[in-house]
């Protein structure tokens, strides 16, 4: 190399170039979560699709592997890896807790129950701080199933989102939301040691997720974002208690 | 499960597959030298880093056409310069990137200045800094990416969308103009 050369890099060594951005983590996070646009909204997007530690204690964290996952209405007590869709469980497989009238659900959750406009069995699962309260009916042939618990945000979830899984914010009634199309969930529960621990199942349907008045809404099972929405615009109140 | 630090072209493998996490690693590798080419050629920061972001995010959707166990870098230099360009075309800007020197205080923990810096002293540096700045665009970078990147002749060729025959002259040529200028003010003193 000619002295010319060496002075050139001599020169490059001492060159001031602007500090180097952490594009790794940035591009990773766009790789992970194709947001519609970017907004204020993005907690609970972020929230859907990514480990959630913070504020354990004001959630509804139930300490046993079984109950985080009935929780999140994963399943009974096994849990199938499997790539392909698995059937549609019965309602009994989704261990929502036991069965309750409208009323029932009412009186013993401690928040506000929006319930679907169409006719709906009811669950209550008692073990959730709170009351998780689940709703199951079908449309076609087809299962669908509104959970809501107070919260506000998906506590110990943590989704994977692959290049096939779209995370879109939407608007339920002002209240801000998260689509999630072709989501591979990973679930990641704390045992009875308080270890952290990640369980992956794939879950049928897409999900839509919405956190409205510090209660979190997850409906799943419908075909398009379309008819999720209008399922959670068409939720309603509770019945008033009837005069006793 | 390995007990030793994945390859590059296994990460590479597993990103394919839509491994963000290796990706990650595989960017941590290179997004300095692909923040600075941006920078190179589009002459700001923040452009930079934009052009670098989306250059990433191509590259990663292009990895089906990645060939295995080809070299990473050139590929992906030839995305970020492409990005650059682009930018820059689209900013109409005709800004010129004038290269600056470290001063010694801001050099990262007071770190003494690298060994091959005691060739220059500072009058020196501040010749061959404005000799540079004074080329055409074209030949600037491609002294850039040679001298101050230490990219490869192949690497040069594929971030400034040239063939290497053509980084090969077009550097001979600013060597000429830089050696010229220099003796002029070698002959001005």
């Amino acid at each position: 190399m000619s002295e010319l050369e060496q002075e050139l890099h001599a020169l490059g060594a001492e060159l001031a170039f602007p500090p180097v951005p952490d594009l790794a983590a940035d591009v990773g996070q766009r790789l992970r979560t194709r947001v519609a646009r970017p907004s204020r909204f993005r907690l609970l997007a972020a929230a859907a699709a990514a480990l959630v530690l913070a504020a354990a204690a004001a959630l509804a964290v139930p300490p046993a592997r079984s109950a985080i996952l009935d929780f999140l209405g994963i399943g009974g007590a096994t849990i199938e890896r499997t790539n392909t869709q698995p059937r549609a469980p019965s309602d009994a497989d989704l261990a929502l807790g036991p069965r309750v009238t409208l009323v029932e659900a009412h009186r013993l959750a401690d928040f506000p129950i929006r319930r679907p406009a169409a006719a709906a069995r009811v669950y209550l699962d008692g073990s959730v701080p709170g009351g998780k309260v689940s709703f199951v009916w079908n449309v076609g042939g087809r299962r669908l199933l509104l959970t809501e618990f107070r919260g506000a945000q998906v506590p110990y979830v943590r989704k994977l989102v692959g290049p096939r899984t779209r995370i879109v914010e939407v608007l339920v009634d002002g209240a801000e939301g998260a689509w999630i199309v072709g989501a591979a969930h990973e679930i990641v529960w704390r045992d009875a040691h308080g270890l952290i621990r990640p369980d992956t199942r794939r879950l049928a349907g897409n999900v839509l997720l919405w956190d409205r008045g510090g209660v979190t809404f997850r409906l799943e099972g419908a075909r398009t974002r379309g008819e999720a929405l209008a399922i959670a615009t068409g939720l309603r109140g509770t019945p008033r208690r009837p005069a006793v | 499960m390995e007990g030793r630090p994945l390859t590059e072209s296994e990460l590479v493998e597993r990103a394919k597959r839509g491994d963000v996490g290796a990706y990650e690693r595989i960017m941590e590798a290179h997004q300095a030298i692909a923040f600075r080419t941006a920078y190179l050629i589009v002459g700001n920061a923040a452009d930079a880093e934009e052009a670098a972001q989306d250059a990433f995010v191509k590259a990663f959707r292009a990895l089906g056409r990645f060939r295995r166990d080809a070299p990473f870098r050139p590929w992906l230099l030839r995305i970020v310069a492409n990005e650059a360009r682009n930018r820059r075309r689209a900013a109409g800007r005709r800004e010129q990137l004038a290269l600056r020197t470290a001063a010694a205080e801001s050099r990262p923990g007071g770190a003494a200045p690298p060994p091959e810096a005691a060739l220059l002293d500072a009058e020196r540096r501040g010749e061959l800094l404005a000799a540079v700045n004074a080329l055409r665009d074209d030949e600037r970078l491609v002294v850039a990416c040679r001298y101050f990147l230490d990219l490869s002749e192949t690497e040069t060729a594929a971030a400034l969308g040239v063939r290497p025959g053509t980084v090969k002259s077009r550097l001979s040529r600013a060597l000429g103009r830089l050696r010229a200028a220099l003796e002029e003010e070698e002959a001005r003193v």
